[in-house]
């Protein structure tokens, strides 16, 4: 991202900090503890693969990671949590979002998300990460414990255009730098496909445009051309070996592991001819796909299944896209790509809404998704798209311990978080949200 | 069927046609310099052919005279004075010229209409100064009479007129007031002589003046309208009071966008509106109840749900040809919402429900662009559209004929087939709303034009082939 900007973003963020956060920041970190912990007379939902709850048992957390789980005692030293009458889920994951990439959309001096021009794999979304972002704590405090932060505007404000915005990268919502909150730096290649649109808007003369169809669809077929040039010049450079020689070209390096098959491209498309031009385009390049957006992906759910097409959906809780589609269109979806056989989990796709992510999941619950799949897809199904099930997705010995106790569903609006541990240690509360709602509920009031 | 004008004999009066008999010397003498400039014969005798007068009556072999520019009689197997040119119609249909009720024919020659003022849309020269507010007088030149800035200089003119249609309905269309509207005879010659009426309406349209000027939104040009029509109202209230008695009083200003709408706001005179769809069409007419306008409305291409209601309130609607269609351009995979699909469908049928419920209704055709149309094409087909979809002949015929000429001042002068009015008038092989009826001879003033075919609306050739023994 460019360093003018990047710098710019950081005296903001650091004076953004100051004037509403640091004090704050500073007191909750006071409260973390190091050292083992050991979390007793809770029930225990693993979410390992038919496996039962643990009814009452106990976790006892050491160096980050879960060392033990079941009937066992607490270790000496170790900081006891009662967890009595209290569910202890895996942490929550968000699959896309934009957390600490943009701070407040409307100051551009905050917002970070995206580099100009089209073709930058080489970019990681780590690199401008924010940790003291005020959007993490919110995040943390609803049970979500790490996260995918892509680049790229995702469809949002100016529709983003196409192109490859960068590598996705997987953090914990929790450290005093980004090293700290670091899983995966590279984790995915987004990829916005580019949209056949006889629509479009010029944000430089700030109009509307139309084009015909014939103008549109060539104007796709050249984008499509180009992404395909792309990967044939990254393979031919990936196949002319490290020759030291060789003229480094960053960015063809950094499609190296998608060349591979090693690092998924996350393509975002949401309509449904889009959708098969990507599945289509992957095929023929014999890349690794997940699917991020998919509002149309009810209609393609054979497809998806059929070539086994991951989907990360976009925010289902919004309005349906068409004006005569039912209004629980985006509500249904998830359950009917499940029930196709496709394999679905939830995202948010931004930062301050990261908190709601919970609830992406529980409202497709009342649309027919079950309720299994819907924990696991924000759980031990995103763990496993990005090939981290060894360390993350299930509460077992030896994984990662990143894990919540609450009092009931977490999928549920009413259930309350009691206790989050991020990367085996437990992570204050206290956010932004909650400090606005203490001081304004004790404003002073008429008499 | 046999063409009333073969191509070839058609050029210099063709011998198939007529049969001279000059008038005296005299005679000649008297003719207007109209006339003169128009030349070609200046009476004619139309015999034999089916005669639709346009007022509901028809004569099976009537006989309709004209001279000099005039109808001078219409009845039933006379043979007419002798001495005058000669039409034989046996088998074919007279009517009165068409009338296409709105639109800015005329207006877009080499010399269009003036353009002034601070309204001009961002992007079509930059408004030197943004308006701010109703005082700036925003997208108002309420002072443009469109017979001021009449040229020949436009194309659709004679197209329209190969396509039947000897009067237009014509007036400036840019900004929200845009000027006001004249009737105009489609005939060839100078412009000045070509106004039926010259102030017939005042005309609106619902128009943003972009970002940076006020109104920039639906909300703030409906408050202007408001507005507008509540200053025109006090400013005539002012000057009356101060010309009353000037002794003491403080001199009025005078303006020039408010001067011209006083007779519009006292309802003296009708004030165009643009009204769409079912609501908009509620809406507008509310709007013109609450200031005390006469509206004409213009659009409805959803006019049958608000048939009764238009029926009710008294209010004339001028419906928009250019019924609603899929874009040939549009993405095949595109989903076109069903309010999309209906509105297809119901538009054409909007004006069989009009005359059902008693409104008094016009034709024209509306810029593209809005609700899908595609701004060119045939008129005539649209109509023929209508009547497929239970528009009663007589009722469009109206519609394109009498109609028009009444919602807009001038029944007295065209409109209908009767002695002593304009002699606008075309002659067709059949019915007019049959498919592939072709139209022979368009008579406009009294002066004959000959179609070149039914398919070169277009033709650049028209304008010469338009005035034989003319001048041009």
């Amino acid at each position: 991202m460019n360093s003018e900007r990047t710098s710019k973003t950081a005296a903001t963020a650091g004076l953004l900090a100051a004037a509403f956060g640091l004090a704050a920041a500073a007191d909750a970190r006071a409260g973390q503890q190091e050292g083992a912990w050991v979390i007793e007379n809770a029930r225990i939902h693993t979410l390992v693969e038919g496996a039962d709850p643990i009814e009452s048992g106990s976790i006892v957390i050491r160096d980050g990671r879960i060392v033990e789980i079941g009937e066992v005692s607490a270790p000496e030293g170790a900081t006891v949590v009662d967890a009595s009458g209290l569910d202890v889920f895996p942490g929550l994951m968000d699959s896309v979002s934009q957390l600490g990439l943009t701070e407040i959309g409307a100051i551009a001096a905050t917002v970070d998300t995206a580099e100009l021009g089209e073709m930058n794999p080489h970019l990681k979304a780590a690199t401008a990460i924010h940790p003291a972002s005020e959007h993490l704590p919110v995040a943390r405090a609803n049970g979500i414990t790490h996260a995918v932060v892509a680049p790229g505007r995702l469809g949002g404000f100016g529709g983003g255009g196409s192109g490859i915005s960068g590598q996705a990268s997987i953090v914990h919502l929790d450290g005093w730098t980004v090293e700290e909150m670091d899983i995966e730096a590279g984790a995915g290649m987004v990829l916005s496909w580019p949209t056949l649109s006889t629509r479009s808007f010029n944000p430089a003369t700030f109009q509307p445009e139309r084009r015909s169809f014939r103008e549109a669809q060539e104007a796709y077929d050249k984008a499509v051309a180009e992404l395909g040039e792309v990967l044939a010049a990254a393979r031919r450079y990936h196949e002319a070996g490290s020759a030291d020689s060789r003229r480094r070209d960053v960015r063809l390096e950094a499609l190296s592991p998608v060349i591979r098959g090693e690092m998924p491209l996350l393509i975002l498309a949401n309509r449904a001819r889009e959708i098969r031009g990507a599945v289509e385009f992957t095929k023929e390049q014999g890349v690794r796909m997940i699917l991020l957006g998919g509002a149309e992906a009810w209609e393609v759910t054979d497809l998806l299944a059929e070539e086994d097409i991951p989907v990360i959906l976009g925010p289902t809780q919004r309005l349906p896209g068409h004006e005569d589609d039912p209004y629980d269109r985006p509500f249904t979806t998830p359950g009917e790509l499940h029930a196709a056989g496709v394999t679905v989990a939830f995202a948010t796709f931004g930062s301050s809404n990261s908190r709601l992510l919970p609830y992406e999941a529980g409202h497709a619950v009342g649309y027919g998704l079950p309720q299994d799949a819907a924990i696991r897809a924000i759980t031990t199904v995103p763990a496993q798209l990005f090939g981290l099930e060894e360390d993350f997705g299930t509460l077992e010995e030896g994984k990662v311990a990143n894990l919540i106790v609450v009092n009931g569903d977490p999928l549920e609006i009413r259930t309350e978080v009691h206790h989050v541990f991020v990367n085996g240690v437990r992570v204050p509360l206290d956010n932004r949200h909650l400090r606005l709602y203490n001081e304004y509920r004790n404003r002073p009031r008429p008499r | 069927m046999s063409s009333l004008f073969r191509r070839g004999a058609v050029r210099g009066l063709g011998p198939l046609v007529v049969l001279v008999l000059a008038g005296g010397p005299a005679e000649a003498a008297q003719l207007s310099s109209r006339a003169v400039a128009d030349a070609g014969p200046r009476e004619w005798a139309i015999t034999g052919g089916m005669v639709h007068r346009g007022d509901g009556t028809v004569i099976a072999e009537g006989t309709v005279v004209l001279r000099d520019g005039l109808i001078v009689s219409v009845d039933e197997g006379s043979a007419g004075p002798a001495g005058v040119f000669r039409l034989d119609a046996s088998g074919k249909h007279v009517y009165p010229g068409f009338v296409t009720a709105l639109g800015d024919l005329g207006l877009r020659g080499g010399s269009a209409a003036e353009r002034p003022g601070r309204a001009a849309r961002p992007g079509a020269g930059a408004p030197p100064t943004p308006s701010r507010g109703p005082e700036d007088r925003p997208g108002t030149f309420s002072w443009q009479l469109a017979a001021d800035s009449l040229t020949l200089d436009d194309d659709r003119i004679a197209a329209r007129r190969t396509a039947g249609f000897t009067s237009a309905v014509s007036v400036p269309s840019r900004g929200i007031v845009s000027g006001r509207a004249a009737f105009v005879n489609l005939g060839a010659g100078d412009p000045r002589d070509l106004v039926v009426g010259g102030d017939q309406a005042v005309m609106v349209r619902l128009e943003t003046l972009g970002f940076r000027s006020f109104p920039g939104s639906a909300m703030g040009v409906i408050a202007y309208i408001r507005q507008l029509f509540l200053d025109a109202a006090h400013y005539d209230e002012v000057w009356r009071l101060y010309e009353e008695d000037p002794t003491g009083l403080a001199r009025p200003r005078h303006d020039r966008a408010l001067a011209p709408l006083v007779l519009a706001a006292a309802g003296e005179q009708p004030v165009l509106l643009p009204a769409n769809l079912d609501k908009e069409i509620r809406r507008m007419v509310r709007l013109a109840a609450e200031l005390g306008l006469r509206p004409i409305l213009y659009g409805g291409h959803e006019a049958a749900p608000a048939a009764g209601f238009l029926a009710d309130a008294g209010v004339p609607i001028l419906v928009d040809l250019n019924w609603p269609q899929a874009d040939p351009d549009a993405d095949p995979e595109a989903r076109v919402p069903l309010r999309e699909l209906r509105l297809r469908d119901a538009a054409p049928a909007g004006p069989a429900a009009l005359a059902a419920a008693g409104v008094q209704f016009g034709f024209y055709r509306g810029e593209s662009g809005r609700s899908g149309g595609r701004g060119s094409g045939d008129d005539l087909a649209a109509v023929r559209t209508a009547v497929e979809r239970g528009l009663d002949r007589e009722a469009a015929l109206t519609a394109l004929t009498s109609a028009p000429a009444e919602i807009f001042g001038v029944a007295d002068r065209v409109g209908t087939l009767a002695a002593g009015k304009i002699a606008n008038l075309l002659i067709t092989d059949g019915d007019i709303f049959d498919e592939g009826t072709r139209i022979e001879a368009v008579f406009v003033d009294g002066v004959i034009h000959y179609p070149d075919s039914a398919a070169s609306e277009t033709d650049d050739d028209a304008g010469a082939r338009e005035a034989p023994g003319g001048n041009r």
